[in-house]
C-alpha cells in the first residue's frame, strides 16, 4: 500500500503541469461548491436568528382574541409564563409585544410596529453580543429606554428618524391599538438611534417592555405572547413546543353574573354556548327557541325566569362584573329561551358565546371567581355547544398551516381566545423550502461543471496509461497484480481531488472573508435583509464541507475507473512491446 | 388604496333624527334618539365620493358603490374608481368580512382589528351596535349630565359629552354636537382614554330620504396627523328592497369583470 501510495505521489509529481491544471479545474469547482453552500447557510442563517427569531422566536406561544389580531393577551394566564420557564431546554421565556402603529414625526409620518423590549431579563455575554451587532447604536444608548426623566423613552432606526425628521431627544407620536382596542395616542422620546441590520429591522421602535404593557393596559395576570430561547433549538425546538402545547389544555369557561330582571336580580353563573348552524339547531331543540340562537341572547333556567318575571323576548341586563376601568359590565341580552339544567348546574344561565367571551375578556378577574363545578355538570347535556376558556389551535407544522390559521382568525372560526404554539421553523418553514431548493440547484450546477471537468480527467488519464504502457509491462514484470495496477491509477486520482478539493476549500474561505469585508450600501433594497449592516454572510459547515470534498473524490475516482481497468488489463508482454 | 368604508358605514348609522325635538337638554335621551334610527328598516344603495388629503402625498379620490341591508348586517362596497382600484370590493355577511381584490380574484376575510385598505378604519367598524349600549353621557361631580348649548358654524347645537361603557370601542370618550332644532350630528370629535383628541368629524349638507335625514356631506379631521382629512360625499340614494344576489360574492366578483 506505501509502494503504491508512493508511486501515485511521483507519477502525480511526474506530470506537474497537468495535474496542475485538472486539480486547478477541479479546486476551481469546489471553490464555487463550497461558497455557495455557504452563501445559502448564510443566508438562510441571516433570516432565522436575525428575522425569524424575532418574529417567531425559536418557540414561540401565541394568542389572540376573537377575530381580533392586535389584542394578544390570554387573561389571568400569567402563570404559565413561569410554568413554562422550569421546562427542559427553556434558556430564556421573554413576553413580546408588536402592535402596528403610526408614528407621527415632526416632518412626516409613517407606519411603524412598537416593539416591547424586556430590559429586565439578564442576558449572557453572547446575547449581549448579539444584540450589539443587531442593533449597533447610532447615538444614544438602548438601555437609555429604562429612563424615568424623559417622557416614555423610545429607540429607533436611523431610518425611520430621519424619515420622520427626529434626532436624539426628540419627542414624536404613535397612534395604535391597544390590547382592549381602543384607539390611543402616546407621545414618547426619542433616546437611542440603531443602525438597522437589515431592511426588516427599519420598521420597529423599541419600548421598555414596562413601559409597553402600560400603553397597552395589559395587567399582571395577562398572558401577553411569549417568545423563548431554547438550548440547541434545532434539536429541541420542535419537543418543546409539543410540551407547551400539551400544557394549554383548554377547561369549560364559566363566568359568575347577575340577572337583572323586570322585578329583581340574581347572582348565578353562566356558561357560553356556540351559535354556528349546527349548534343553534341543537340549542333550538334544548331551550325550544322562538328567537333564533345567535347575536346577543340568553337561555334562562325556567325557574330563574320564574323568579325574574320574565319570559321568552324580554330583555334582561347580564352583569359579568367590573371592567379594569372600573365601570361594571352590563350587557342586555334577549331571553330567546327556557330551560331545564340538569343536577348539579344550578342556575345556569347559557349565554351567546361572542357576548359571553367578550365579557370575560374585559372584565377583571376575582379571586372569587367560581361556577365550573355547575359548568361541568351540564357537560351532560350541553357538551360540544359549550365555549371553552380558550381554543388550542393544532399544531401547525408548515408556513401553509400557520397561514390557514391566520386566515381562520380572521374569519372569527373560533369565538374563544385562541392560543397557538409554534417553532420557528414551522412559521420560517419556506425559508427552509428555498435553502433546499438553492442548495440543490447549487448542485446541480456544480455536477455539470465536475462532469465537464470530470471529462478532462478520464482524457488524461487514458493519455497516462498509453504514455506509462512500458511502465506497468516493467511493474507487472516484476511482480505487480491487475488490481494493483488500477489501484494505482485511481489512488492517483483520489490524491489529485483530494489536494485540489482541499486547495478549493481554502480557496472558498479566503474568497469568502474577502467577500464578507464588502459593504454593499442597498439600505433600501429589500434585499438588504439578506445582509448583515450592509455584509455578505457565509456560513461554511464543516461537516457538509468534508462531503463535498468526498463527492469530488467520489467523481474523480469514478471517472478513473475505466482508465485504470483498462492499464490492469494490459498484459505484461505485450506492454512491454509497446512503441509510440 | 385608502378608502373609508367606516365613514360610509357612518352614513348610514348617523341616518336618522327626523322628530322636532324641543324639550329640555337630555343627553340620555339624545343617545336614545340617535339610537332609535339606528337601523335602517330598508334597504339601500348609494353612490359615494370619498377624498383623501395626506399630508406630503397630495389628494386621492375613490369612488363606490354602496349596497346596504340591515335586515341580516349585510353590506357591499363595490370599488368604482380610480381605475387601479376599479373591480375590488368588500362584502359583509353576518359575522363574516372579506375584502375582494379583482387581481387575485381572491375573497379574504378581514380581522376585526384589521386596517381597511390602510385607512384607519377597521372590520370591527363594520359592526353595529346600539348606541346606547355603547357609549352614556358623562356627568359631573353633581351627577348632572354634561350638556349644554353651543354652536357649528353658527347653527345652535347641543354639545353632549358621552364616555364608553364598555371596554370594547375604538374611543373610550366622545364629544357630540347635536342641532338643536332637528337633532341631527353636526359636529363629533373623538378621544383616546388620555384625553388625546384624535379625530373630528363634520356632517353637514342632510338630505331627507324615506323620512330620514342622510348627511350627503361628512368631513373627518386626523387630529394626531395635522393636516390629513377625508372628505366623504354621498349622492344618488335609493331606498328600497334590493336584489339578494347583490350580497354575495359571486355578484361582487361579477362587477369586477
Amino acid at each position: 500500500m506505501k509502494t503504491l501510495l508512493y508511486f501515485a505521489f511521483r507519477n502525480l509529481a511526474r506530470q506537474k503541469r497537468r495535474a496542475v491544471l485538472l486539480g486547478s479545474a477541479m479546486a476551481l469547482g469546489t471553490c464555487f461548491l463550497v461558497m455557495a453552500s455557504s452563501f445559502v447557510a448564510g443566508i438562510t442563517q441571516t433570516l432565522f436568528d436575525r428575522v425569524m427569531v424575532y418574529v417567531a422566536g425559536h418557540t414561540s406561544v401565541l394568542v389572540g382574541d376573537r377575530g381580533y389580531l392586535y389584542r394578544t393577551a390570554l387573561r389571568g394566564q400569567a402563570g404559565m409564563k413561569e410554568r413554562i420557564a422550569k421546562l427542559p431546554h427553556v434558556r430564556k421565556v421573554e413576553e413580546t409585544i408588536g402592535i402596528m402603529c403610526r408614528i407621527v414625526g415632526p416632518a412626516k409620518g409613517d407606519n411603524g410596529v412598537l416593539i416591547g423590549i424586556d430590559m429586565d431579563v439578564d442576558i449572557s455575554p453572547e446575547e449581549q453580543r448579539e444584540l450589539e451587532e443587531n442593533f449597533p447604536m447610532a447615538a444614544g444608548e438602548f438601555l437609555d429606554m429604562n429612563r424615568t426623566d424623559v417622557i416614555n423613552p423610545a429607540v429607533l432606526s436611523k431610518t425611520k428618524a430621519k424619515y420622520l425628521g427626529l434626532e436624539l431627544g426628540g419627542e414624536f407620536s404613535a397612534r395604535y391599538q391597544d390590547s382592549r382596542g381602543r384607539m390611543q395616542v402616546t407621545k414618547f422620546t426619542l433616546v437611542g438611534i440603531f443602525q438597522p441590520s437589515n431592511a426588516f429591522m427599519e420598521a420597529p421602535f423599541f419600548v421598555s417592555m414596562r413601559n409597553a404593557k402600560i400603553l397597552l393596559d395589559l395587567d399582571s395576570t395577562d398572558l401577553p405572547y411569549l417568545y423563548l430561547t431554547l438550548d440547541n433549538p434545532t434539536v429541541n425546538a420542535k419537543s418543546v413546543a409539543d410540551t407547551i402545547h400539551r400544557m394549554f389544555e383548554p377547561d369549560l369557561a364559566a363566568l359568575p353574573v347577575t340577572i337583572r330582571g323586570k322585578t329583581a336580580s340574581f347572582g348565578t353563573v353562566a356558561a357560553g354556548v356556540k351559535t354556528d348552524s349546527a349548534a343553534r339547531k341543537r340549542m333550538e331543540g334544548i331551550v325550544g327557541s322562538a328567537i333564533v340562537w345567535k347575536d346577543d341572547v340568553v337561555a334562562l333556567p325556567t325557574s330563574l325566569a320564574s323568579r325574574l318575571s320574565v319570559s321568552v323576548g324580554d330583555t334582561v341586563g347580564v352583569v359579568s362584573g367590573v371592567a379594569r376601568t372600573g365601570d361594571t359590565i352590563v350587557d342586555r341580552a334577549v331571553v330567546a329561551g327556557l330551560w331545564t339544567p340538569p343536577d348539579g348546574a344550578g342556575d345556569l344561565v347559557l349565554w351567546q358565546e361572542d357576548a359571553f367571551q367578550a365579557s370575560r375578556s374585559f372584565r377583571r378577574p376575582s379571586a372569587d371567581d367560581s361556577g365550573l363545578v355547575q359548568v361541568r355538570a351540564a357537560s351532560s347535556v350541553l357538551d360540544t355547544l359549550l365555549s371553552p376558556t380558550w381554543v388550542r389551535l393544532p399544531r401547525a407544522l408548515t408556513t401553509e398551516d400557520v397561514a390557514n390559521q391566520m386566515r381562520q382568525i380572521g374569519a372569527r372560526s373560533w369565538k374563544a381566545p385562541v392560543v397557538a404554539v409554534r417553532t420557528m421553523y414551522e412559521t420560517g418553514e419556506q425559508i427552509i423550502k428555498l435553502a433546499d431548493a438553492l442548495n440543490m440547484i447549487t448542485l446541480v450546477a456544480v455536477l455539470i461543471l465536475f462532469l465537464v471537468v470530470l471529462t478532462g480527467v478520464v482524457n488524461a488519464l487514458r493519455m497516462t496509461v498509453r504514455e506509462r504502457t512500458r511502465e506497468i509491462g516493467t511493474l507487472r514484470s516484476l511482480g505487480m497484480q491487475a488490481w494493483q495496477v488500477r489501484r494505482l491509477f485511481l489512488m492517483e486520482a483520489a490524491l489529485l481531488s483530494l489536494f485540489s478539493a482541499i486547495a478549493g476549500t481554502i480557496l472558498a474561505l479566503v474568497s469568502m472573508k474577502g467577500l464578507s469585508l464588502l459593504s454593499f450600501p442597498i439600505e433600501d433594497n429589500p434585499l438588504s435583509m439578506l445582509l448583515v449592516r450592509g455584509h455578505l454572510v457565509f456560513v461554511p459547515r464543516p461537516g457538509v464541507t468534508v462531503v463535498h470534498i468526498l463527492l469530488v473524490m467520489g467523481m474523480a475516482l469514478l471517472a478513473a475507473w475505466n482508465p485504470a481497468s483498462q492499464a490492469a488489463k494490459l498484459s505484461p508482454a505485450n506492454a512491454l512491446r509497446h512503441h509510440e | 388604496m385608502r378608502t373609508h368604508p367606516h365613514r360610509i358605514h357612518t352614513l348610514a348609522i348617523l341616518a336618522l333624527c327626523t322628530a322636532a325635538w324641543s324639550a329640555d337638554p337630555d343627553g340620555a335621551k339624545i343617545l336614545k334618539a340617535l339610537e332609535a334610527n339606528d337601523l335602517l328598516s330598508a334597504d339601500i344603495h348609494s353612490q359615494v365620493a370619498i377624498t383623501e388629503n395626506r399630508v406630503g402625498q397630495g389628494a386621492k379620490a375613490m369612488k363606490c358603490e354602496y349596497f346596504r341591508r340591515d335586515a341580516d348586517k349585510s353590506f357591499v362596497i363595490a370599488i368604482t374608481a380610480p381605475e387601479s382600484d376599479r373591480g375590488n370590493g368588500y362584502l359583509r355577511q353576518g359575522d363574516h368580512f372579506w375584502m375582494y381584490r379583482r387581481n387575485t380574484r381572491t375573497f379574504q376575510h378581514v380581522n376585526r382589528d384589521e386596517s381597511i385598505g390602510g385607512s384607519d378604519a377597521k372590520g370591527q367598524d363594520f359592526e353595529s351596535r346600539p348606541l346606547t349600549q355603547m357609549y352614556a353621557p358623562t356627568k359631573d361631580a353633581q351627577g348632572r349630565e354634561l350638556v349644554r348649548a353651543d354652536t357649528v358654524g353658527g347653527v345652535p347645537c347641543w354639545r353632549l359629552e358621552v364616555r364608553a361603557i364598555v371596554s370594547d370601542v375604538d374611543y373610550p370618550k366622545k364629544t357630540m354636537w347635536v342641532r338643536q332644532s332637528d337633532l341631527l350630528l353636526a359636529k363629533d370629535q373623538s378621544y383616546s382614554s388620555q384625553g388625546t383628541l384624535m379625530r373630528t368629524g363634520y356632517y353637514t349638507k342632510y338630505q331627507k330620504v324615506a323620512q330620514r335625514q342622510v348627511p350627503m356631506r361628512q368631513v373627518h379631521v386626523d387630529e394626531v396627523e395635522k393636516g390629513n382629512r377625508t372628505l366623504v360625499d354621498l349622492s344618488d340614494i335609493k331606498v328600497g328592497k334590493l336584489d339578494p344576489a347583490i350580497f354575495t360574492k359571486a355578484w361582487l366578483e361579477s362587477r369586477s369583470k
